[in-house]
């Protein structure tokens, strides 16, 4: 029971963090590789607005999400979108976006240093006992909020007209650019709302982990897995895998050590990937020749 | 072409010409000619290897922040001045491989100081040898960098080894017929860890009840504590390089409710553990280490440090050792009277009578078989503990502490 509950709530971090990909993919067809830089980011930004004490912890929250997001919007406007521009098989934006890890870690580590910082804010004491499980509360508020964000992009993409501009530029970028809008301001907009999603994790991981410039680095690969399994087309894809690699690599770990926790989660996604590669819950596309 | 194709090229261009100087090496004198100049001093081509830039870089600021505070003590103690030439390894493997070529080959240093972690020391062991250099070692631990069969060695560390902490920790850690489960990192440090623990657990009858390894930057390590509750293990021991990991471990410690009698660590945790951790995890942790952190010579390095620098000691334990290789070195260097003379200067480091830090003193600390500063015997060895501050506290010697229980 135990590896059922922390692998689910360990799922929800991945999961929260997943959305990142998920988006921008759904919407651009690309990955930003620089996501766990976006996660220190928005952590280092609330760190900064820590001692306005005139602001609610939820306001320096805010603020941490739209900085990431603005850099963000601004990273795709001038980092991706130049390099894939030759069609879809033009995946420059693959290297631009690991460069921008780079650029981004260093940036950060040369003006934070490389040790953890404190972060108190919207941070949560203690642990809870769930199902006989002792679970971090700060763990658990992550976990919820992996849940509640994802219904709200549903939702969103589905019962406002944003989300249907969103759907529309997904599945037809052209035709949807000849009735008047713009894939690139969508792109942007989609970058923004996912870097922030990333800068919101980051700033309530740090709340545990504390705030550093590799923070995020360790969360890339399950998140990128979590994606995969999912379905990188999927909004309730992360949710799903998720809790599939949580649970999996808690129970391998668990059983077998935890070295053998990653592996595990890692061995589900090629299972995944050979049975349906379009994930779980991601659709297949068909193209005509 | 247009202005913004233009202007993505000019950024390019600088990027890559930014990436390419930081890439370089630091630093470089053409009067370190190794032997003493017109005003007696002898100026040393020191290389220095190692993480400046990336998330490993306490591990170059340690060197760094004893280069600035005590450069010019040692130049009026020994007329020996250090001209540092160093090379950033980003803590990686390959890096620290070219970094340590370029060192030895292209700059033609008089000796060669780091890499600080254990796995990267370990990976140019083999090359620094074949180099016939004096290797200053302050930060590895791992007793496999240097080895005796090869001789003369030109390999020197004045950390502890972790075959020495084993030999200190291994009866208080089995004492009362205590079950020990250790957690390590997955590196050369950890790794070393364990299989000194399971090499003298073996040579002294016990068994080790629970192995685990936990991956830098782990965002939890709750099937670790569960699986060493699950196995009885009541006395833990965490060689972990980093102190955010081990926060990792104590957090999920108490997480889970699980009290073993025993958690012993490494002065590691004098390094980013107090910021990501709460008193409740750190109040039962202790740890040895042959230094003296609260009176001395060695506090006087670590006072000395702060006042110079207006900073903390990146890594403590590391800052004392530092100084104490550069002391070992810069005497040698004196009494040759000639850096270039390599093996003059490694004998001299090897025969050396005394070592200074600050007013405390360690007598011929060196043999052709024994290139390690400190020595495993428990009377010389403090154990502490903490405060809710995280201060250390004195518990008393190693010896004292197996002995009577602390």
């Amino acid at each position: 029971m135990d590896a059922l509950v922390l692998g689910l709530v360990l799922g929800g971090l991945y999961a929260l963090l997943a959305q990142s990909f998920v988006l921008t993919f759904i919407t651009t067809k690309t990955l930003n590789f620089a996501v766990g830089e976006f996660v220190a980011l928005g952590a280092f930004v609330v760190l900064a607005v820590a001692s306005w004490s005139w602001l609610p912890d939820i306001g320096k929250v805010v603020v941490g999400l739209l900085v990431a997001g603005l850099i963000g919007a601004l990273a795709y406007r001038f980092l991706v979108l130049p390099f894939m521009t030759e069609g879809e098989h033009d995946v420059r934006w693959l290297l631009s976006t690991v460069a921008l890890s780079f650029v981004m870690l260093n940036l950060i580590t040369n003006v934070e240093g490389p040790s953890p910082q404190r972060s108190e804010t919207a941070r949560l004491g203690g642990s809870v006992d769930v199902l006989g499980a002792g679970v971090s509360k700060q763990q658990l508020l992550i976990a919820v909020l992996a849940v509640v964000v994802t219904v709200l992009l549903v939702v969103a993409s589905k019962k406002t007209p944003a989300g249907l501009v969103m759907r529309a530029v997904s599945q037809d970028p052209e035709t949807t650019s000849l009735m008047g809008v713009s894939p690139r301001l969508v792109g942007m907009v989609t970058y923004a709302v996912a870097m922030g999603i990333a800068g919101l994790t980051g700033t309530l991981y740090a709340a545990t982990v504390g705030a550093s410039p590799v923070m995020g680095a360790p969360l890339l690969v399950a998140s990128i897995a979590v994606a995969v399994v999912g379905g990188l087309s999927s909004l309730w894809g992360p949710l799903l895998g998720g809790a599939l690699y949580g649970v999996l690599s808690e129970f391998a770990s668990y059983e077998f050590g935890a070295i053998w926790g990653e592996t595990a989660g890692l061995l589900l996604v090629i299972a995944v990937l050979v049975w349906r590669p379009q994930g779980l819950l991601g659709r297949r596309t068909e193209v005509k020749l | 072409m247009n202005s913004f194709t233009r202007i993505h090229k000019r950024l390019v261009t600088a990027a890559v010409a930014v990436l390419a100087l930081s890439a370089c090496g630091g630093g470089g004198d053409d009067d370190a000619s190794g032997t003493a100049g017109a005003d007696g001093v002898i100026t040393v081509k020191l290389g220095v290897v190692g993480p400046k830039s990336g998330p490993a870089s306490l591990y170059y600021e340690y060197m760094d922040q004893t280069f600035e505070t005590f450069s010019d003590d040692f130049e009026e103690k020994y007329d020996v001045r250090f001209d540092i030439v160093s090379e950033d390894d980003q803590a990686a493997p390959e890096e620290t491989a070219r970094a340590v070529s370029r060192l030895i080959n292209e700059k033609g240093v008089h000796a060669l100081m780091g890499p600080p972690l254990s796995g990267n020391s370990l990976q140019v062991a083999d090359v620094v040898q074949k180099s016939q250099l004096p290797w200053l070692l302050p930060g590895p631990n791992a007793d496999e960098i240097i080895n005796y069969d090869v001789q003369p060695n030109w390999g020197f560390m004045t950390n502890f080894t972790n075959q020495q902490i084993m030999a200190i920790l291994g009866e208080r850690l089995w004492s009362d017929g205590q079950k020990v489960g250790i957690v390590y990192s997955a590196d050369g440090f950890g790794q070393s860890n364990l299989e000194h623990l399971k090499s003298w657990a073996e040579e002294n009858g016990h068994e080790l009840t629970a192995e685990e390894t936990i991956q830098p930057g782990a965002s939890d390590a709750n099937a670790i504590i569960k699986r060493f509750k699950d196995s009885g293990v009541d006395s833990v021991f965490m060689g972990i390089t980093q102190g955010a990991d081990t926060a990792t471990v104590t957090r999920a410690m108490e997480q889970a409710s699980y009290q073993p009698k025993t958690i012993m660590t490494t002065g590691t945790i004098l390094t980013d553990y107090q910021d990501v951790a709460e008193p409740s995890q750190w109040e039962n942790i202790q740890i040895v280490d042959p230094r003296n952190f609260l009176e001395g010579g060695d506090a006087w390095v670590l006072d000395q440090v702060r006042e110079e620098t207006g900073e903390e000691p990146a890594i403590p334990t590391n800052n004392i050792s530092s100084y104490a290789i550069l002391d070992i070195y810069a005497q040698a260097v004196k009494e040759v009277g000639d850096a270039t003379d390599f093996e003059a200067v490694r004998q001299a480091m090897e025969d050396i009578e005394t070592v200074h830090i600050g007013d405390l003193t360690i007598e011929n600390p060196f043999t052709p078989e024994d290139h390690v500063l400190y020595d495993d015997d428990p009377a010389n060895w403090l154990t502490y503990g903490f405060d809710k501050n995280f201060d250390l506290v004195l518990k008393g010697t190693a010896a004292e502490c197996l002995e009577k229980g602390c």
